[in-house]
């Protein structure tokens, strides 16, 4: 059970370290989409009405003949601005689009083009660079792997749940493997929560002959039935025009549709100004069993005509889809999400250098695999923290007319990454991991500087105008600038102690 | 305000469970002049550890629900068990040195 649990951990470790910190990036999404336009304050909630005019006013203007409008308003962390998108149908000429749009002056709001948070996010199951589909194939057998590695290692070390409190920081190449135990007791069921919901979002991808046979094996079917349940197939446009009914009616009925607590996360409008317009509404999650309100208005007398019902298997599905999201959670949760994930990063990262640490021998020159594997440690572990700090920095130093913007933060992202493996195959022989760290904290200690001089945002004028989210930001980096720096300076003394007693054995042999 | 209590209920449990082996009793300055309790003490703790756990995923759910309630539980919970580990083993270190 040992052996498949080195196997299964080592083998995935550093993609899975990848994951884990993109992932738990992934909970900050909309902060750091936020923090990428700084052009951009949050907008302020107003009424659900006053957002649909806004909305309505401008896609009548510049999409009027889409077969559908998306709406969302800005009353919520995931929608600090009113949004809105629209699709033509796939064999028509027309581009899709979507905006942001300032409720004021009913006009586009403008930002720089960037990749923002929600590229990183999306690299935790995609990969980025793969072709489409291949990272999330990819991804579910790391997952899977994960997932043998965590229970075999509960079953393998079974011995520690009677006493988890112990971390020996003095015992050497112990601590790590204390450090390794006690991240992963600490966050075990963030960790199966995580992993089993992760597979779950894979299903279809690795078993799709389940839902298939059920209907003997006629794909079309299948669909016609998923798109039944979605209440989708059957509205098609009737070719005539009709009004769209009046945002102030239709926001009064979907306001007494909803719970009161409930906020509309986003409207659908299929065949805006046909007789057969319809009007569909997704509320946001209050909690991970709610089930997610799908109501549907006619579009033109705006009265509501069903709210579907969700299957059980798709209830249950949805529970481990929306645990794995936290879409639900609100700032403390979000934080303790944060502070798991950040646990289980530290479980990775502790478990590939226990692994390295453990076939050193004091005596011994490293031979090639180990100093292969302390490369990939030290460019995994601490360059990636050095290349997401660049990912940020390059936000705010490209030029902002670049072809491609968004494409290359994220090209100087993975750069960056290239960098600091090259930077650690250079110190691999000595002192890799002490300058490495000093690396990451001037990186992580440029993010605010170089936010102070190239946007009116910096530390000060966003204390001045308790703009939290760019102060917590800048403390954030600053704070973790100081934790490597700190660790720097560990590992330094480290060192020092080590030199002395080979330098005092020298002195000593000299004189005799 | 709630998270903070049912944190300090967890810690106050796990410290209560780990106390009650002679290992991590000798490690708090305060607690290593005295003997370490006898047999029946130690269950009395760890039981007293076991239901002030307990209490704190009570009043998860009497605060958020059970849905809401179990997910600040797990995350509370983990966030407490690192935090006396490390306590403990930074105590275990300043009585050492």
């Amino acid at each position: 059970m040992i052996w498949l649990h080195t196997w299964a951990g080592l083998v995935f470790c550093w993609l899975l370290y990848f994951m884990f910190v993109t992932g738990t990036l992934g909970y900050l999404d909309s902060e750091l989409d936020s923090w990428m336009k700084p052009e951009l304050s949050a907008a302020e909630e107003v009424s659900l009405e006053t957002d649909l005019n806004a909305a309505i006013t401008y896609l009548q203007a510049h999409a009027a003949d889409a077969e559908r409008w998306f709406i969302s308003p800005a009353n919520h962390r995931d929608n600090p601005q009113l949004r809105v998108s629209w699709r033509y149908p796939r064999d028509s000429e027309k581009n899709n689009g979507r905006e942001l749009i300032n409720r004021g002056t009913g006009e586009e709001l403008h930002h720089r083009e960037t990749a923002g948070g929600q590229t990183l996010y999306r690299m935790h199951y995609r990969l980025h660079y793969l072709p489409s589909g291949w990272g999330f194939r990819l991804v579910g057998i790391f997952t899977l792997a994960m997932f043998i590695a965590l229970l075999t290692g509960v079953v393998a070390h079974r011995k520690l749940f009677k006493d988890f409190f112990s971390f020996r920081p003095q015992k050497g190449k112990a601590a790590w493997l204390d450090m390794h135990n006690l991240s992963s007791i600490a966050s075990l069921p963030f960790q199966l929560m995580i992993t089993y919901s992760g597979l779950i979002f894979a299903i279809s991808t690795w078993m799709p002959f389940v839902g298939v046979a059920a209907y003997d094996f006629d794909v079309k079917s299948l669909r016609a039935d998923l798109n039944e349940m979605r209440g989708r197939s059957s509205i098609k446009a009737a070719g005539e025009n009709a009004d769209l009914v009046g945002m102030d009616i239709l926001s009064q009925n979907i306001e007494a549709s909803i719970n009161d607590d409930a906020l509309v996360r986003f409207i659908e409008i299929k065949n805006p100004n046909d007789r057969n317009a319809k009007i569909f509404v997704n509320t946001h999650l209050s909690g991970p069993v709610q089930e997610q309100n799908k109501l549907q208005f006619d579009g033109r007398s705006g009265k509501l005509e069903s709210s579907k019902e969700q299957s059980g298997a798709l209830q249950t599905r949805n529970v481990f889809i929306n645990l794995h999201e936290g879409l639900f959670a609100g700032p403390a949760l979000r934080l303790l999400y944060i502070l798991s994930g950040l646990l289980g990063t530290l479980m990775v990262a502790t478990g590939a250098i226990y692994y390295a640490q453990k076939r050193k021998r004091p005596a011994q020159a490293l031979s090639k695999q180990q100093m292969l594997v302390d490369i990939v440690n030290g460019g995994t572990i601490i360059g990636l923290p050095i290349s997401i700090c660049v990912f940020m920095m390059s936000n705010r130093l490209l030029a902002i007319d670049l072809d491609q913007r968004a494409d290359w933060e994220v090209h100087s992202m993975f750069l960056a990454w290239l960098a600091s493996f090259v930077l650690a195959a250079y110190w691999v022989k000595d002192t890799m991991w002490k300058k490495l760290s000093l690396v990451l904290s001037i990186t992580l200690f440029s993010v605010p500087i170089v936010n102070f001089f190239s946007t009116n945002r910096g530390l000060g004028q966003s204390s001045w105008q308790n703009d939290t989210l760019f102060v917590a930001t800048d403390i954030v980096m600053l704070s973790m600038a100081a934790i490597s720096l700190l660790l720097w300076g560990i590992l330094s003394k480290k060192e020092q102690r080590q030199q002395s007693p080979i330098r005092s054995t020298n002195a000593h042999s000299a004189v005799a | 305000m709630t998270i903070f209590a049912v944190l300090i209920i967890s810690c106050l449990g796990f410290s209560c469970m780990a106390f009650a082996k002679p290992k991590h009793w000798k490690a708090i300055p305060f607690l290593s002049r005295l003997r370490h309790p006898g047999k029946r003490v130690q269950e009395l703790m760890q039981y007293s550890g076991a239901i002030l756990l307990i209490l704190a995923v009570y009043t998860c759910q009497l605060n958020w629900g059970w849905a809401l309630g179990l997910c600040f539980y797990v995350g509370v919970l983990s966030i407490a068990l690192f935090f006396v580990s490390l306590l403990i083993s930074y105590f275990e270190n300043t009585i050492k040195n």
